[in-house]
C-alpha cells in the first residue's frame, strides 16, 4: 500500500454549465474570428499583391538590365526594395490574424461544448485584445479623432465578452492578475455572488468620477496635444494636414527646443538645490521648542500665501536697477537672468518647503535623536546619520514637486524679463507659450510635447535614483 | 564605572514638580531600581542622569564628577528606553555600531580616540553574539519582532561598556513569559559588566526580582530605599506598604487600647513595638500572614475568590476590607456571611500613624 492510495481521490473538475452567458460569450469570439479573418485575408491579399508587384518590378529590372542599357549598374531603378520589410511584416500580419481567427473559432466550440479548458484560454486572450486595443485605439483617437470601429473591435467586444464569460460563471480575470488586490490572494470576483457583482458596481460609481475628471483634464488634453503635434495647422487653423513624425523629431532636435530646455535646466539648478537647501536649515533652526517660536514659524511660511506675480513685482523692485533696493542689473545681462529670476522662485517656494521640512522633521521622534544624543553623536552627526535619513522620503517628494515647479516656471519669467534680453530666459514653457498661432500649433505641441516627456524622465529617474537610498519608515 | 549620586535634586515643569528634592546614592555596580506608579517622576529622575532633563535644583554627581552642567553626549552613559529608539534605516549590526563610530574610547587605558574598523567590527560581533542576534545583523529593526529589537537596543548599550547603564521600562513592550526571561537576561548582563545599572518600572515583580536595591517614588518624593527583602517586610510608611506586594497588604483602622494592642471595632490586634495608648494608627496585615481559624480578629466573608492553588477570601474587618489567603489544602472554603476568626504572628503586625502614615513600630 503506497501512501496515495490513503487520498481522497482528486474530484475532476465539473465543466462549466451550459449557461446564456457563456453562449454569449462564445457568440462574441465567432464575431471576433469573423473581422479577424477579414482583416487577415486583406492583409494576405494585399502582401500577395505587393508581392506580385515585386516579382514583376524585378523581372522588369531583369529584363531591362539585359536590354539595351546594360551598361548601366542601376540594377533595380524604380523598385523600393526597401519595402521588402513592408510586405513581410504584412504578410506576418496577415497570417497571425488567419490564426488567430482559426484559434478563436475552436475556442468559441470548445465554449460550446463546455470544455472546463476553454474559458481560461477565451478570458487570457481578450485580455491580449484589451492591451494590444486600447493602445491602439488611444493611437487612432489622437490620429482621427473619431475613430470608432477599432475601439469598438479591440475594446468594447473583449469587454463584452469577459462581461458574458463572469455571468457564465467563469472567472474574467487570468490566473496572476490582480493577486495583490486588497481583497488578497487569489480572491477572484465572482459575478454570480449577489453582493459581490453589488460591490464591483460600487467600485464603478466610485471610480467614475476620478476616471471623468482624468478623461477630461489630462487624457482628452494629452490625446489632442499628440494630434496637433504629428498634425501642421493652415495660418487660420480652418484646416490641417498630416505631417507625422518628422514634426516631433525636426522640433526636438531642433535649436529652439535645445535653447529652450538648457535654459530651463539652468533655471532647475538654480531653484530647486538652493531652495531646498534653505528649506531645511531654516526648519532645522526653526523646530525648536521655545516659547514665541510659533511667530517664527508663522513668518517663514508665509510666502505660500503669496501668489508668482505678488513674488515676481517685489523682486522687480527690489532687483531694479534704478529705484531697486539692491539696484543690480541682473535681470538686464543675458548671463545672469535666469539667477535674477530664479531668486523670486526660490523665495516664493521656500514656505512650501519650510512647512513640509518642518512637519517632517517634527515627526522624528524625540527619542531616536536623545538615543543618538546619548551614544555620543553631536548635533551635526545626529541630523545627518539619524534625522535626515528619516525625513528622506519627505525631501525626495519635495525633489520632486520642486523640480516639476521649475519646469513650469513660467509667471515669473513673463512678469519680470518676458523672455528678455534677447531671448535668454526664454524657457521650454515660455517658448511653448509663444507658439499659439495656428501656424505654429504644431510645433508648440511638439515642444510641450517634448517637455512633457523630459519631465516625466526626470521625475521617474529622482524616484529611481533616490528611492534606492531613501529609507521608509517601518 | 561610577556611582551616581543625588543631592536634593528638584526638577521642575512649568507647574508640575517632576522630581521633589531627591537624595539618593546609587552605589558603583549596584543594580538599582526606582519604582513608584505612573506619573510620579522616575523617568524624569533617569532623565536627569542621561542629561536629557535640565536639573532645577541640587547636585547630581556621576562618580565624582558634578554633572548638572554636562551635556547628554559627553556623558559617559547608555540608555535603552521604553520605545528602544533603534535607527530604523540602520541594520542591526550599524544600530550596534553606531555609538562605536560617534564617540572616543580609551584602549587599554591609553588616551581616548577613535576606533578602528576592525576594533569596532570585533565589539559589535561580541555585543551581538552574547545577546544572540548573531544571525539577524543584517536586518533593519522593521524587521525584528518586539524580543530581537529589545535585544538589539541592550547590545547597542553594552558595546559602549559605558559607566552607567540607564533603563526605562525595557520590558513594557514584551510578552509576559518574554518579559519572564528576558528579567534574567538582564540580571545575568549586569552580572557579566559588573557595571551601575539605573532600572525605571512601576512593575513590582520587575523591581523585586532584579534590584540590589530599589528606591520606591511617590509623587517625585523618595519613601524608602532598600534592599527589596528590607522593602517587604519593613515599609516605611502607608504608601510603600500598600504599593508592594500582591495582593496588596491589608490596612485597618483602629486605635492603641493598651501597650502592644489595637482595637479595631470587636478585634484586638496585639503587635510588637512601642505605641502611645490612644494612638490612631492603621495596622497593616500581609494576606499571607492571616489564617482562618482561631485568633483575636474577627471578620465577616464578603467573597471568595479561586485561584487554582490558593483562594482569596475577602472579609470585613471593623468597616474595611481585607483578603485572607488560604491555600487550597487548608480546608473547606468559608461560607459567604459566616463570620469567621483570623489568626496572625504578632511580628507580622504593620502599624503605621494615621496622621503622618509613618511606620511606628
Ligand atoms: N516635558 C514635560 N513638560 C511638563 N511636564 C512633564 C514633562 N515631562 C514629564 N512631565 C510631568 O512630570 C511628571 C513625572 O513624569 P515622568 O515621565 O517622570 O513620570 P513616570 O514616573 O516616568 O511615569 P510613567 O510610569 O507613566 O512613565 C508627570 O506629572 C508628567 O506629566
Ligand atoms: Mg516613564
Amino acid at each position: 500500500m503506497t501512501a496515495a492510495d490513503h487520498l481522497t481521490p482528486i474530484e475532476p473538475v465539473p465543466p462549466p454549465a451550459r449557461s446564456a452567458g457563456l453562449t454569449g460569450a462564445a457568440v462574441g469570439l465567432f464575431l471576433q474570428a469573423v473581422i479577424l479573418g477579414v482583416a487577415g485575408a486583406v492583409a494576405a491579399v494585399q502582401a500577395l499583391g505587393l508581392t506580385l508587384d515585386l516579382l514583376v518590378g524585378i523581372v522588369w529590372a531583369l529584363v531591362r538590365s539585359v536590354g539595351i542599357d546594360a551598361g548601366t549598374p542601376d540594377l533595380f531603378p524604380d523598385l523600393a526594395i526597401d519595402n521588402l520589410d513592408t510586405y513581410l511584416l504584412l504578410a506576418v500580419i496577415g497570417a497571425c490574424l488567419l490564426l488567430l481567427s482559426r484559434h478563436e473559432v475552436r475556442l468559441g466550440q470548445a465554449l460550446l461544448a463546455g470544455d472546463p479548458e476553454a474559458v481560461p484560454s477565451a478570458v487570457g486572450l481578450q485580455w491580449w485584445f484589451l492591451g494590444i486595443g486600447a493602445l491602439f485605439a488611444f493611437w487612432t483617437l489622437v490620429i482621427t479623432e473619431d475613430a470608432v470601429l477599432f475601439p469598438v473591435v479591440a475594446v468594447v467586444l473583449p469587454l463584452v465578452v469577459l462581461a458574458l464569460v463572469a455571468i457564465g460563471g467563469g472567472r474574467p480575470f487570468p490566473r496572476g492578475a490582480g493577486g495583490d488586490s486588497s481583497f488578497g490572494g487569489s480572491e477572484r470576483w465572482n459575478f454570480r455572488s449577489r453582493t459581490e457583482r453589488r460591490e464591483a458596481l460600487l467600485a464603478l460609481v466610485f471610480l467614475a468620477p476620478a476616471f471623468a475628471v482624468f478623461y477630461g483634464f489630462f487624457f482628452y488634453p494629452l490625446g489632442r496635444l499628440m494630434h496637433f503635434a504629428v498634425y501642421q495647422q493652415n495660418r487660420t487653423g480652418t484646416a490641417e494636414r498630416y505631417v507625422g513624425f518628422g514634426q516631433l523629431t525636426d522640433v526636438l532636435s531642433g535649436d529652439e527646443f535645445r535653447e529652450g530646455l538648457q535654459h530651463t535646466l539652468t533655471y532647475v539648478l538654480f531653484t530647486v538645490p538652493a531652495g531646498l537647501v534653505l528649506g531645511i536649515v531654516l526648519a532645522v533652526v526653526a523646530n525648536r521648542r521655545l516659547r514665541g517660536i510659533k511667530f517664527f514659524q508663522t513668518v517663514l511660511s508665509s510666502t505660500v500665501a503669496t501668489s508668482v506675480a505678488v513674488a515676481s513685482v517685489i523682486f522687480f523692485v527690489l532687483l531694479n536697477p534704478q529705484v531697486g533696493y539692491f539696484k543690480v542689473n541682473w535681470l538686464a545681462e543675458p548671463d545672469q537672468v535666469l539667477f535674477g529670476v530664479s531668486l523670486s522662485s526660490i523665495w516664493q517656494n521656500l514656505g512650501l518647503t519650510f512647512i513640509i521640512v518642518l512637519a517632517g522633521l517634527q515627526a522624528v521622534p524625540d527619542e531616536l535623536v536623545e538615543s543618538a544624543t546619548l551614544d555620543g553623536a553631536g548635533p551635526i552627526r545626529r541630523f545627518f546619520s539619524v534625522t535626515l535619513p528619516i525625513i528622506s522620503p519627505t525631501l525626495l517628494f519635495l525633489i520632486v514637486v520642486l523640480t516639476v515647479f521649475a519646469f513650469q516656471a513660467f509667471a515669473q519669467i513673463d512678469i519680470l524679463t518676458a523672455g528678455g534680453p534677447a531671448g535668454a530666459s526664454e524657457t521650454l514653457v515660455f517658448k511653448i507659450f509663444q507658439r499659439q498661432q495656428p501656424i505654429d500649433l504644431g510645433e508648440g505641441s511638439a515642444m510641450a510635447l517634448g517637455l512633457f516627456g523630459i519631465t516625466f524622465l526626470v521625475t521617474m529617474g529622482q524616484f529611481l535614483i533616490l528611492d534606492r537610498r531613501v529609507h521608509y519608515g517601518s | 564605572m561610577s556611582g551616581v549620586s543625588f543631592e536634593g535634586v528638584t526638577k521642575r515643569f512649568d507647574t508640575v514638580t517632576a522630581v521633589d528634592a531627591l537624595t539618593l546614592d546609587i552605589v558603583d555596580g549596584e543594580f538599582m531600581v526606582l519604582l513608584g506608579p505612573s506619573g510620579c517622576g522616575k523617568s524624569t529622575a533617569l532623565r536627569m542622569i542621561a542629561g536629557l532633563e535640565t536639573i532645577s535644583d541640587g547636585v547630581l554627581r556621576i562618580g565624582d564628577r558634578v554633572v548638572n552642567n554636562v551635556e547628554a553626549k559627553d556623558r559617559d552613559i547608555a540608555m535603552v528606553f521604553q520605545s528602544y529608539a533603534l535607527y530604523p534605516h540602520m541594520t542591526v549590526a550599524q544600530n550596534v555600531e553606531f555609538p562605536l563610530k560617534a564617540r572616543k574610547y580609551s584602549v587599554d587605558g591609553g588616551p581616548p580616540r577613535k576606533l578602528t574598523a576592525d576594533e569596532r567590527a570585533e565589539r559589535v560581533d561580541d555585543a551581538v553574539k552574547t545577546l544572540g542576534l548573531a544571525e539577524l545583523t543584517k536586518r533593519k529593526p522593521g524587521a525584528l519582532s518586539g524580543g530581537q529589537r529589545q535585544r538589539v537596543a541592550l547590545a547597542r548599550a553594552m558595546v559602549r561598556r559605558p559607566e552607567v547603564f540607564l533603563m526605562d521600562e525595557p520590558l513594557s513592550n514584551l510578552d509576559a513569559k518574554l518579559r519572564a526571561q528576558t528579567r534574567l537576561d538582564i540580571v545575568e548582563l549586569h552580572r557579566e559588566v559588573a557595571t551601575t545599572f539605573v532600572y525605571v518600572t512601576h512593575d513590582q515583580v520587575e523591581a523585586m526580582t532584579m534590584a540590589d536595591r530599589m528606591a520606591v517614588i511617590a509623587d517625585g518624593r523618595l519613601q524608602q530605599v532598600g534592599e527589596p527583602q528590607t522593602v517587604y517586610e519593613r515599609p516605611a510608611n502607608l504608601f510603600v506598604a500598600r504599593f508592594i506586594g500582591s495582593p496588596p497588604m491589608n490596612t485597618i483602622e483602629g486605635e492603641v487600647a493598651e501597650a502592644g494592642v489595637v482595637a479595631a471595632g470587636a478585634s484586638r490586634i496585639p503587635f510588637t513595638g512601642d505605641v502611645a495608648k490612644g494612638r490612631k494608627v492603621v495596622v497593616g496585615l500581609r494576606p499571607e500572614h492571616l489564617h482562618l481559624g482561631e485568633g483575636d480578629i474577627e471578620a465577616t466573608v464578603k467573597a471568595v475568590e479561586w485561584l487554582g492553588h490558593e483562594r482569596h477570601v475577602i472579609v470585613d474587618i471593623a468597616g474595611s476590607k481585607a483578603i485572607v489567603r488560604q491555600e487550597t489544602d487548608e480546608g473547606a472554603a468559608p461560607r459567604i456571611g459566616e463570620t469567621v476568626h483570623l489568626g496572625h504572628h504578632v511580628e507580622n503586625v504593620h502599624v503605621f500613624d494615621a496622621g503622618s502614615t509613618e511606620r511606628l513600630n
